[in-house]
């Protein structure tokens, strides 16, 4: 859709799904369109990516699903955020900054 | 971790409920973006349309999905395998026809290769058999095998005593002992084997014990143990035989104990009997150290190479040769692998004549499984293309092609390993009326199992690969919208096709060939002119034992004994005798000595008197043997007709002599120094072990002159069917000594001897050549009724052009015949080369016999026109409004 959408380094889409579910339980659809939203659409995922990724976590245990119905009464699988997966979010986060921090710091002075 | 196998488990077991929310979830997501799209204002179907493209190919996801639940690999390997047999069991036709080729060629293969690897390559049946040595002596710069020779007791005592590199050698001679029962008397294949030799092989007594020491020293070895076979045959297996006594060369042996089944000593009949070898200080003297008669085996120890223990052995020869010059000068010694005595027995050529038949019908199977999976891909590239477009993925599809073709291998493989059974008990019941060494060890073995498997299996990859890469190369668009990429892959596929049908033609043609020389062998065999009358004839052979015959006069005053008996007998017209086997090495009387080998030489036979007329052999000059030809008459004999071509050339032989240069090996001749023998008659050839393996010169001289202690193969015309005067034989000859052996009633079948080395593989490579020729069949009509179907349309557009019917099929099937005859011609090229190796199977028939092969490349052009023929008459049948809307 838009063209000036960037890929997510890998991984990254794992941090931003932890992110997503670290407010509330969501499902699949919902959470690309926060993310997308609230990145001012400039990260947009790629509906091939994010359904693995998710199944990826819930299989690893930091998020587990069930089905559930929507506010529009339809059915829809609801992720939420585990305890496992609470301590992975605040690692890869901490991971996260520092790394963003350190590359932000090379460009600057490079 | 366990969260992670827990649910890996789960996603294995419950794999239709997981499947089903996949899909449940990527259709809900799909939905709640084109209801944000209308809630945006567009119509329903457009907002539908875009959600779709926008999530993009809904397979991959799903593929993705299935890979983060981390039970991809084998629930996709299970997906494929049951999408594989999906696709098979939808063409059962295909399925059957490629199942059963494979199952021909794998499991002929196998059934052949367990037979060769037990008549051939057989293992020892003692525990770590490659540390197993033979021992022999031979003359320095003496290179061949039949060079070597045993050695004498104090020899091998010498070499026992300063070893290096063996845990034990030990000593063993062969024995023929004569068994005397009240029923019966056979020799036995028996060995007087040393005190270690059982230890060393690594085999005890199934019952009973083995040897003590003491049993090794004169006057106490007068015990046995018995092979098992033995054992059962001629003492029903009792076990109270232990402590029994068996009377072997007239002297009672005690029974102490019974060998393994199975176990056979360096000859490959069942070993029937052991006894201790003791030697004695006769056999310890120096006077015999240059005597051989000791065979001698070894064990390395672990870790010795073969060279290594050739080095030994390379020093403890000039160290004997040192010490004992007189019988040790100028002699080597030679270590081999027991194992490789095996081999040496060079395998007959008929059974590689049969191995390469079975390969070839193995590569004919493959070409036409290729083929008919090459035929597939390419009708099913519009199928494949649907799956890609849907989002599979390059890898995925041409694994599932794989798995479909290695589905097929598998279930070739396992019907071949079921055909292979089949063949190899074929194969053993052959065996039994062929005396192929190590008959008793076919079964289907493990390796041939293994073998067998991976043939498939590497037949699967290699062909089930090629036609789904090919097929994966499909260009999507163009096969979507299908004309265009059809006509492109057509002329790709007919091309590759046609090379197919070209190779799997030309093999058959080499294998019918094959079949034809055979069969044309067979034939020439069984009319064979064989120089006597075959009919109402009895044969059998005796043995008298040793120890009570010491000479072949004592011998034969029986031989004559019982002939008179024999002739006396009601229903017995005619009787005499032969002995085979002698050789005579002569010069010509008047003619100078002969160069030192190039003397002539031919097949001795020592006859009874009348043999000729028994026979009905035909005289041609001169006259029969007679009861005047006495011990004290001068010597006489007959020759054969090849004999008179060979050596008197242009001149009539009758009244010439001839001068013996040595004994004619294995008969006494009592008249020292030779005399010359006159020759009196000429017959015409005659072949009583059938054409093929009596050829050559002959000469028979009279038995009373040449008393040979050999026993005699009596030779009885009768007036009734002949096996039925065994008993009345058999109790005339028991009449005269009870100890007489018989063996081998036979009628003189003419054809057996020659015809049996020639009908295993004649009947073996027919049965190939026919399914060659089955499978090229299926293989051409498979191509052609392709390329028909593919070019319908044009067909069509040619018909509808004005094109009879009659040039429909002179198109198709010249399509077919030009690929015949480009077949036949490599084939014919092919089995000019190959036919040779035939050669020592052939008999009356070259092996470049113009005949056969004219015959065999009409047959061939012939089967291709018959598999022409269908798929050509449905292009006749096409008609062109059909064909032209088919597009």
């Amino acid at each position: 859709m838009t063209d000036s959408r960037i890929d997510l380094p890998q991984g990254t889409l794992d941090l931003l799904i932890l992110k997503t579910l670290a407010l509330e339980p969501q499902h699949g659809w919902a959470i690309s369109e926060r993310i997308q939203q609230i990145s001012m659409d400039v990260v947009t995922i790629k509906q091939g990516s994010l359904y693995p990724a998710l199944h990826r976590l819930e299989r690893r245990g930091w998020i587990k699903a069930q089905w559930s119905m929507t506010k529009n009464s339809r059915h829809a699988k609801y992720y939420e955020l585990t305890e496992a997966g609470r301590k992975q979010l605040e690692a890869e986060e901490s991971a996260w900054r520092k790394l963003a921090a350190a590359v932000g710091r090379v460009l600057e002075t490079a | 971790m366990l969260h992670d196998l827990i649910y890996r488990l789960r996603a294995l077991l419950r794999r239709d409920s997981m499947e089903a929310e996949l899909d449940k979830e990527l259709r809900a997501h799909v939905e709640q973006q084109a209801e944000k799209y209308v809630q945006a204002g567009m119509s329903p179907e457009e907002a539908a349309r875009r959600a779709r493209l926008e999530f993009g190919g809904i397979e991959q996801v799903k593929e993705d999905c299935r890979e983060s639940w981390g039970v991809r690999i084998v629930s996709e390997l299970a997906q494929d395998l049951r999408y594989g047999a999906r696709q098979l069991r939808r063409n059962p036709g295909f399925t059957t026809v490629a199942v059963l080729t494979l199952a021909l060629g794998i499991g002929a293969n196998t059934a052949m290769f367990s037979f060769l690897d037990a008549v051939v390559m057989r293992v020892l049946p003692y525990p770590q058999p490659g540390e197993l040595v033979a021992i022999y002596q031979q003359r320095r710069g003496g290179g061949t095998e039949s060079t070597q020779v045993p050695l004498s007791a104090l020899n091998v005592v010498d070499l026992q005593k300063d070893s290096q590199g063996f845990q034990e050698i030990s000593y063993y001679h062969w024995e023929r002992p004569f068994l005397g029962t009240p029923k019966s008397a056979e020799y036995l294949v028996g060995a007087a084997i040393s005190p270690e030799f059982l230890k060393l092989l690594g085999v005890d007594p199934i019952l009973g014990r083995a040897f003590a020491p003491s049993e090794f020293e004169p006057g106490n070895d007068r015990v046995a143990l018995l092979g098992y076979d033995f054992w059962q045959r001629q003492f029903g297996g009792r076990r109270d035989i232990i402590g029994q006594t068996i009377q072997m060369d007239g002297k009672p042996y005690t029974v102490l104990g019974v060998m393994p089944k199975g176990f056979y000593f360096v000859m490959d009949v069942d070993t029937n009997v052991l006894t201790p070898l003791a030697l004695s200080s006769e056999d310890l003297s120096e006077r015999e150290r240059s005597s051989h008669t000791l065979s001698v085996v070894g064990r390395l120890s672990p870790g010795v190479t073969l060279a290594s223990a050739q080095a030994e052995m390379d020093s403890a020869a000039v160290r004997l040769a040192k010490q004992y010059p007189s019988a040790n000068q100028g002699w080597g010694l030679k270590v081999r692998s027991l194992l490789s005595t095996y081999y040496r027995q060079s395998v007959p050529e008929s059974l590689l004549a049969i191995a390469a038949a079975t390969l070839l019908v193995l590569l004919i199977g493959c070409v036409n499984v290729a083929n008919l999976l090459l035929a597939r891909s390419s009708v099913r590239q519009k199928e494949i293309a649907v799956r890609a477009a849907l989002g599979a993925g390059r890898k995925r599809i041409v694994r599932q092609l794989l798995m479909e073709s290695l589905l097929l291998a598998l279930a070739g493989g396992l019907a071949g390993i079921f055909v292979g059974w089949i063949g190899v008990d074929l194969l053993a019941l052959a065996a039994n009326h062929y005396p192929v060494p190590g008959r008793q060890g076919i079964a289907l073995n493990d390796s041939a199992f293994i073998f067998c498997l991976s043939l498939s299996v590497i037949t699967a990859v290699i062909f089930g690969l090629v036609p789904s890469l090919r097929a994966t190369k499909v260009d999507l668009n163009g096969s979507l919208k299908e004309a265009a990429a059809a006509v492109t892959t057509t002329a790709g596929r007919s091309k590759v096709g046609g090379r197919f049908i070209v190779a799997e033609i030309a093999l058959a043609v080499a294998l019918v060939t094959a079949a034809g020389l055979l069969i044309r062998t067979s034939t020439n065999l069984l009319n064979a002119d064989l120089g006597f009358d075959p009919d109402h004839v009895l044969t059998f052979d005796t043995a008298f034992p040793p120890y009570k015959y010491k000479t072949g006069i004592q011998e034969s005053e029986h031989v004559e004994e019982i002939l008179a008996r024999l002739r006396a007998l009601p229903g017995v017209t005619d009787a005499a005798g032969f002995i085979p086997g002698g050789r005579l090495v002569f010069r010509q009387e008047g003619q100078p000595p002969p160069a030192p080998g190039q003397e002539p030489s031919a097949d001795a036979e020592a006859v009874l008197p009348g043999f000729m007329h028994t026979l009905r052999a035909t005289l041609i000059a001169g006259r029969e043997l007679t009861q005047a030809d006495t011990a004290s008459a001068p010597p006489v004999a007959i020759v054969n007709e090849s004999f008179a071509r060979v050596y008197f050339p242009n001149v009539n032989p009758v009244r010439r002599q001839i001068v013996p240069l040595s004994q004619i090996y294995g008969y006494e001749n009592p008249n020292a120094p030779p005399q010359p023998i006159l020759i009196v008659g000429v017959i015409k050839d005659i072949f009583l072990r059938g054409p093929v393996l009596s050829k050559g010169p002959r000469i028979y001289l009279p038995y009373s002159q040449y008393p040979a202690q050999h026993g005699m193969i009596f030779v009885l015309r009768t007036a009734v069917q002949p096996m039925s005067l065994v008993p009345t034989v058999r109790a005339a000859v028991r009449s005269v000594d009870s100890e007489v052996a018989l063996l081998g009633f036979d009628r003189m079948r003419h054809d057996v001897a020659s015809w049996e080395h020639v009908w295993l593989p004649m009947t073996a490579v027919s049965i190939f050549a026919g399914l060659a020729l089955l499978l090229s069949a299926v293989g051409i009509s498979g191509v052609i009724s392709y390329s028909v179907a593919q070019r319908t349309h044009e067909i069509g557009i040619r018909m509808a052009l004005g094109a009879e019917r009659r040039d429909v099929l002179r198109m198709v099937i010249g399509q077919g015949l030009r690929l015949a005859l480009i077949g036949v011609a490599f084939g014919v090229a092919g089995a000019l080369a190959l036919t040779r190796f035939l050669a020592s199977l052939l008999y009356g028939v070259t092996p470049t016999d113009p005949v056969t092969f004219i015959a065999v490349s009409l047959i061939l052009i012939a089967v291709a026109l018959a598999a022409c023929y269908i798929p050509a008459r449905r292009a006749a049948n096409v008609d062109p409004m059909t064909a032209l809307r088919h597009e």
